[in-house]
């Protein structure tokens, strides 16, 4: 018989580089599972994504057991690395932060598809285009 | 006491993407994230100290379009202290028995008991890759012997040949809080260990050999350390690596071996190997 859930944790850490501190701590604390195995798993399993913040899915089950689903890095580091830029724009609506081609776009949208609600590749390179204009980075498509 | 200060944006929907959002957060410093969906909204959290940064803050996720901003505090405690309650007494291998600070344990005529208190570093005895080492370890001969632990943890490793009667031990971690937490659990269990931060065997002397190395860290560390460990034991030295995912332990087990290393032995447990090479 499966294994009730207890709760669904979704986290975004530093490839290869999580520690006890927030938010893991006290998301995980509250949930009672083994934080340090996590975290040895976690890194383990990330380093080589070092330099991409990564989003985690933690099934918390009833009897304290658990597992976990690490995905595709966060959509916004997939641009930037695409465009070659640390960061985006500290004021999205005033200032931009470079434009993103629909080549790049198409570049982040086939890695980030198995996360996406779609498997529509043009509606995929909407989204990673929406993500991009709120990180104050023009698209010119 | 120290207290963090949690900083959940609500938004009205769950977003297609939400990475924007925590790309904001990233901006101020704040890389971790955690997102819930009922109600839509994600977290970052403020280290003691920072929390200037919240007027800020708040203005640049109300014009990325949050709904309302909270705060509230969150004390140090409430995490690192939850999960002591799944920290028992137990044993590991055939003699060693870890006990943390705040349980009792039975011992028998010749154990050997590790009292720690981890605090924030890794290393309860409780993770296979920690339990995989010590078994290793204690199959060694370590009287007198010369050891380097390389990313110490809560330096329950160290201890462990403190105890077995090694004599010179290094220690070295890169973070701060592991440092500080081997240092106390030497003092508690009245072992002698120099522990140094930093990174490989950077801090410790250059010219330094040893009889034994310990590394229980991760994989892609350990591949990088491998030639280090090779100059710096003496030969026929042992290294007890760990901290090793099955399916990284071909990669590992090739670079040990082109590094002048003979496996003697390794240890499976779940996805998890720890081995011990002769050098």
């Amino acid at each position: 018989m499966a294994k009730k859930i207890a709760s669904i944790i979704k986290l975004n850490i530093n490839a290869g580089k999580g520690t006890p501190a927030p938010p893991v701590g006290p998301a995980l604390g509250q949930a009672g599972i083994n934080m340090m195995e996590f975290l040895k798993k976690f890194n383990e399993m990330t380093a080589p994504q070092i330099g991409y913040k990564l989003p985690v899915e933690i099934t918390v089950f009833e009897d304290k057991s658990y597992s976990f689903v690490v995905k595709q890095p966060l959509m916004s580091d997939l641009i930037k690395a695409a465009m070659g830029i640390e960061r985006g724009s500290s004021n999205p609506s005033k200032q931009s932060a470079g434009r993103l081609t629909k080549d790049k776009a198409l570049e982040v949208a086939k890695k980030k598809l198995p996360d996406l609600n779609t498997d529509d590749l043009e509606q995929a390179i909407r989204i990673v285009a929406g993500t991009a204009r709120s990180m104050g980075i023009d698209t010119d498509f | 006491m120290s207290v963090w200060i949690e900083v959940k944006a609500y938004l009205d929907a769950i977003p297609e993407d939400w990475s924007a959002l925590a790309d904001l957060f990233d901006r101020f410093g704040l890389p971790g994230t955690l997102q819930q969906d009922s109600p839509p909204a994600m977290s970052a959290y403020i280290a003691p100290g920072d929390e200037g940064m919240i007027p800020d803050l708040t203005v640049a996720l109300k014009n990325f379009g949050a709904l309302r901003v909270e705060t509230k505090e969150i004390e140090e405690i409430d995490w690192a202290e939850s999960w002591k309650q799944f920290f028992k007494p137990r044993r590991v291998g055939e003699r060693i028995i870890v006990r943390p600070t705040w349980e009792e344990a039975e011992l028998l005529p010749g154990d050997i008991e590790l009292v720690l208190d981890p605090g924030q570093a890794f290393g309860t005895g409780d993770h296979p890759t920690t339990r995989g080492c010590l078994q290793l370890l204690e199959e060694v001969d370590l009287v007198g012997k010369s050891v380097a632990d390389i990313g110490c943890g809560s330096g329950i490793l160290s201890v462990a040949a403190g105890k077995f009667g090694a004599g010179l031990i290094h220690c070295v971690d890169i973070e701060q809080p592991s440092v500080s937490s081997t240092l106390e659990n030497a003092e508690r269990n009245g072992v002698e260990l120099i522990v140094k931060r930093g990174t490989g065997f950077d801090p410790l002397p250059a010219d330094q050999k040893y009889d034994v190395v310990l590394s229980n860290i991760i994989s892609a560390a350990l591949i990088v350390l491998a030639p280090q460990v090779a100059t710096r034991l003496h030969a026929g030295g042992i290294w007890i690596a760990s901290g090793i995912i099955v399916s990284n332990w071909p990669e590992v087990a090739e670079v040990a071996k082109r590094n002048g290393f003979t496996m003697v032995e390794n240890l499976v447990e779940g996805d998890w190997v720890a081995a011990k090479f002769l050098r």
